[in-house]
C-alpha cells in the first residue's frame, strides 16, 4: 500500500522581488542599448510603469501557471466537482506554489527549485517584454528560460536516500 | 507604479522679456549707417501690435510643445479656441512623469522649454522684421525640441525596496543518513 506523502513544501515569490529584478535587467538592457534615441531606451526601461505593468503581470501569472503545472504530480490539486475561472487581471502580492513531496525530498533540492523558479519567472517576463521594446534582446531571455525549465523538472527526481526498487513488482 | 507629477512654470514676463532683450541686442549689433528703421523695428516692445504678435507666437509655441509632450500631460476637456493667451497669466505645464523618470533633468526641462517658446517667437518675429536672422532661431528651436526629449526620456535605476528585510536562510547541512548513504544515493 502506498503511504500518502507527508511533507509539504511551500515556496512563495514575492512580486515585488520579481519587479525588482525585471526593472533592474531592463534599466541595464535600455542603457547598453545602442541608440541615440531615448524614447526607444525608455520604453524597454519602463517595464515596471503604469499599464506596461499590467502585461508583466499576465506574463508572470502565466509562467507561474506554468511552473506549478511543472512541478506535477507534487503540485497535484484535484479539480473541484464545479469549478468557474474567469480571465480577470488580479496583481497578487504573493506567488505562493505548495508541494507534497516524498519523504526523502531534500532540503538542498528545495533550494535551488526556489532558486530556478525565480530565475524561470524573471526571463519569462523579460522574453515577453523584450519582444515588445527590443526586439533583437529577445532570444537571449528564451534561451535562458528555456536552460532553467528542464533544471527545474529535473530536480523534482533527485533524493535524498536511495530508491529501492522491489524485485517483484507485484 | 504610481506616476508622480512636475510642474513647471514659465513666466510670462520671463518670456518676453528675454524675447524684447535677444531682439534689442540683435538689433543694436546689426546698427549701420542708415538704417536705423529696420532696427528699430526688429527691437521687439510693448506697443500693442509688437506684444500681441509675442503673445501670439508664445501660444502658438506653447502649443506645439504640449503635443511632443503629450506623452506626459494628462488634459480632459472636448473644446478649445484660438484666443490669443493672456499678457499676465504665466505658463503651466503639469507633466506626469513615470516614477522612474530622473529628476535631475528637471533643470534642463525647464530651461529647455523656456528656450524653445523664445526661439519660436524670435523666429516668428523676425520672420516679419529681420528675415536673414530668421532661420537661426527656428533651428535653435528644433535643437531645443531635442533636448526636451532627451531630457523628459531619462530615467533612474531602480531602487530596491523592501518592506521587511529577508530572514537569512542558512544552508542546509547535510543529515548523518544521507551522509553515510552518499555513495548509494542517487543525490547528485
Amino acid at each position: 500500500m502506498i503511504k500518502p506523502r507527508t511533507k509539504k513544501v511551500t515556496l512563495t515569490f514575492k512580486r515585488e522581488e520579481i519587479l525588482y529584478d525585471c526593472k533592474n535587467y531592463a534599466y541595464v538592457e535600455g542603457d547598453t542599448m545602442k541608440t541615440e534615441d531615448e524614447h526607444d531606451r525608455h520604453q524597454v526601461m519602463d517595464i515596471g510603469e503604469d499599464g506596461n505593468v499590467d502585461r508583466v503581470t499576465r506574463v508572470l501569472d502565466l509562467a507561474f501557471a506554468h511552473c506549478v503545472e511543472l512541478c506535477y504530480p507534487y503540485s497535484k490539486v484535484e479539480v473541484e466537482d464545479e469549478t468557474s475561472l474567469d480571465d480577470t487581471l488580479q496583481e497578487r502580492d504573493e506567488l505562493v506554489l505548495h508541494l507534497m513531496v516524498p519523504d526523502d525530498f531534500s532540503q538542498t533540492t528545495v533550494e535551488l527549485m526556489r532558486r530556478l523558479i525565480h530565475e524561470f519567472l524573471v526571463y519569462k517576463v523579460m522574453a515577453d517584454w523584450m519582444s515588445l521594446t527590443k526586439p533583437d534582446g529577445e532570444a537571449k531571455w528564451v534561451q535562458k528560460a528555456e536552460m532553467v525549465e528542464p533544471k527545474i523538472s529535473a530536480a523534482l527526481t533527485f533524493r535524498v536516500g536511495r530508491v529501492r526498487r522491489p524485485l517483484n513488482p507485484f | 507604479m504610481a506616476r508622480q507629477t512636475i510642474t513647471i512654470t514659465l513666466y510670462k514676463s520671463e518670456l518676453v522679456y528675454d524675447v524684447q532683450n535677444k531682439t534689442y541686442l540683435t538689433g543694436r549689433s546689426r546698427q549701420k549707417d542708415n538704417n536705423h528703421e529696420d532696427v528699430a523695428n526688429m527691437q521687439a516692445n510693448d506697443d500693442e501690435e509688437n506684444a500681441n504678435q509675442i503673445l501670439r507666437s508664445l501660444g502658438n509655441a506653447f502649443a506645439t510643445l504640449k503635443t511632443k509632450l503629450s506623452e506626459y500631460l494628462e488634459e480632459d476637456g472636448t473644446s478649445a479656441n484660438d484666443i490669443q493667451m493672456d499678457g499676465t497669466e504665466n505658463i503651466v505645464i503639469a507633466l506626469k512623469v513615470p516614477s522612474n523618470f530622473n529628476p535631475a533633468t528637471n533643470d534642463t526641462i525647464s530651461a529647455a522649454l523656456h528656450q524653445y517658446i523664445v526661439n519660436t517667437a524670435i523666429g516668428d518675429w523676425f520672420t516679419i522684421t529681420n528675415k536673414p536672422d530668421a532661420a537661426d532661431y527656428i533651428k535653435q528651436a528644433v535643437i531645443n525640441l531635442e533636448q526636451i526629449r532627451e531630457a523628459v526620456n531619462k530615467r533612474v535605476r531602480p531602487q530596491r525596496t523592501t518592506p521587511t528585510p529577508p530572514e537569512p536562510t542558512p544552508d542546509p547541512e547535510p543529515t548523518p543518513e544521507s551522509t553515510e548513504e552518499a555513495e548509494t544515493t542517487e543525490n547528485p
